[in-house]
């Protein structure tokens, strides 16, 4: 059965956040993910409020990343959290937000090593054990914590490249695809079995997640006007490859980052298509949104996260797509 | 302000929607720093235990939404027919 998750920017008050994750919770949520960003509120705080005001909803980062916090620090963040609320906590990795690094003037260097060498320094620390690690990217010279995690920590690596996606399945519990369209979706399977068959696992030993841009509304325009902002972000972020495999021109792409780069935003915003929505949301009516996560569903995902900005109003949102899209596949 | 005495006022049958459009205030409101430590957990604990709908859940909503959006609130108790 295909399982549902909510990923929140905070950007806004800390007990806003919590208030819908408590929220999620209530309506059939199964995981409540937060961003880890410098410049919003710190995702471990949120975490441990979340931790304090639920009570059955799995939650974690969603996702950070060894360059800004060393895997030391998450490994014990990580085990703290499962001590106030055991086994429901996951850990999503990455390699970061180019731009946001960028502003501290951290280099992505070698990110395929830089997420090994953090799952292997996670899952060692958290078991009890004395981490001594030689790696490519982290020297670790003999680190034990004081304690150890109450049970394992599930780690979801965020993927998008051949190589990471492959390297996610191999290694993770989960490969998290920052995606919302089935192109995308059809093209990582690829990767992700490869990854098992190498770690000799089976595609059902992972959870193959879709962090998606998502938009719900009864009113098809409400919803893709929420979607446009995000939608902007994600053109203008997006590699040459991934445009093209969605007939975005190159050209249209440009003039959204030159708009943005410039904080001119109202112009970035109205340059989006309709076929940009399309490629990088899922934003729609109920029923439009069920037809697309169904898609997504057959194509081999089994944990799908409503992701930014979810809605028109995120309270009215959640309330709908737990009225209308969760019970469509939780029958 | 006697909030307890505005939240006896208010009919059992409105606690509901009092306390749904008192949240959707306090979501939509800017002044998030305006917001007592105290009440923000409060709410969130009411919350948690599914009593934001009950008197002292309304109750706190009240005074959180008072404080960060006085106007609104006001305006909204008088359209619910509750007396301030």
């Amino acid at each position: 059965m295909l399982k549902f998750g909510i990923e929140f920017v905070p950007t806004d008050a800390y007990w806003k956040v919590v208030y819908y994750a408590i929220q999620a919770e209530k309506v059939g949520y199964d995981y409540v993910w937060i961003t880890d960003h410098f410049n919003n509120r710190n995702v471990y705080v949120l975490l441990t409020n979340i931790a304090i005001y639920t009570n059955i909803i799995k939650f974690g980062p969603g996702v950070t990343n060894p360059y800004m916090v060393h895997p030391i620090m998450t490994a014990q963040s990580m085990a703290s959290l499962n001590e106030m609320a055991p086994g429901r906590v996951a850990c999503g990795l990455g390699t970061g937000d180019k731009t946001t690094l960028d502003m501290v003037g951290i280099e992505r260097v070698k990110p395929l090593a830089a997420v090994k060498e953090t799952v292997q320094i996670i899952r060692e620390i958290t078991a009890g054990k004395t981490v001594k690690l030689t790696g490519e990217v982290f020297k670790v010279a003999g680190a034990r914590m004081n304690f150890k995690s109450i049970s394992p920590i599930p780690i979801f690596i965020g993927a998008q490249g051949p190589k990471m996606l492959s390297l996610a399945a191999e290694i993770g519990d989960g490969v998290l695809i920052n995606a919302s369209n089935k192109k995308d979706f059809e093209d990582a399977m690829k990767y992700i079995k490869e990854g098992v068959e190498k770690a000799g696992k089976r595609l059902q030993d992972i959870e193959v997640v879709a962090a998606t841009s998502f938009s719900a509304h009864e009113d098809i325009t409400k919803a893709q006007k929420a979607a446009t902002p995000v939608v902007a972000f994600i053109v203008a972020g997006s590699p040459e490859s991934v445009l093209q495999r969605h007939g975005i021109p190159i050209e249209s792409a440009n003039k959204i980052r030159e708009a943005i780069s410039k904080g001119m935003f109202k112009e970035a915003f109205s340059s989006v298509t309709s076929e940009m929505i399309e490629a990088f949301s899922i934003s729609g009516t109920p029923s439009m949104c069920i037809e697309k996560i169904a898609e997504l569903e057959k194509i081999g995902v089994t944990l799908f996260i409503t992701g930014s900005p979810i809605g028109p109003n995120v309270r009215n949102s959640i309330n709908l797509i737990s009225k209308e899209i969760i019970p469509y596949f939780k029958k | 302000m006697d909030f307890d005495k505005i939240v006896k006022g208010i009919p059992q049958s409105s606690f509901e929607k009092v306390s749904d459009e008192l949240v959707k205030v306090l979501l939509g409101s800017p002044n998030t720093d305006k917001m007592p430590e105290k009440l923000a957990k409060a709410i969130l604990r009411h919350w948690q235990h599914d009593e934001l709908s009950s008197p002292i859940g309304v109750r706190v909503l009240l005074e959180a939404s008072m404080i960060l959006e006085e106007e609104k609130t006001r305006a909204l108790l008088q359209s619910l027919g509750v007396q301030v």
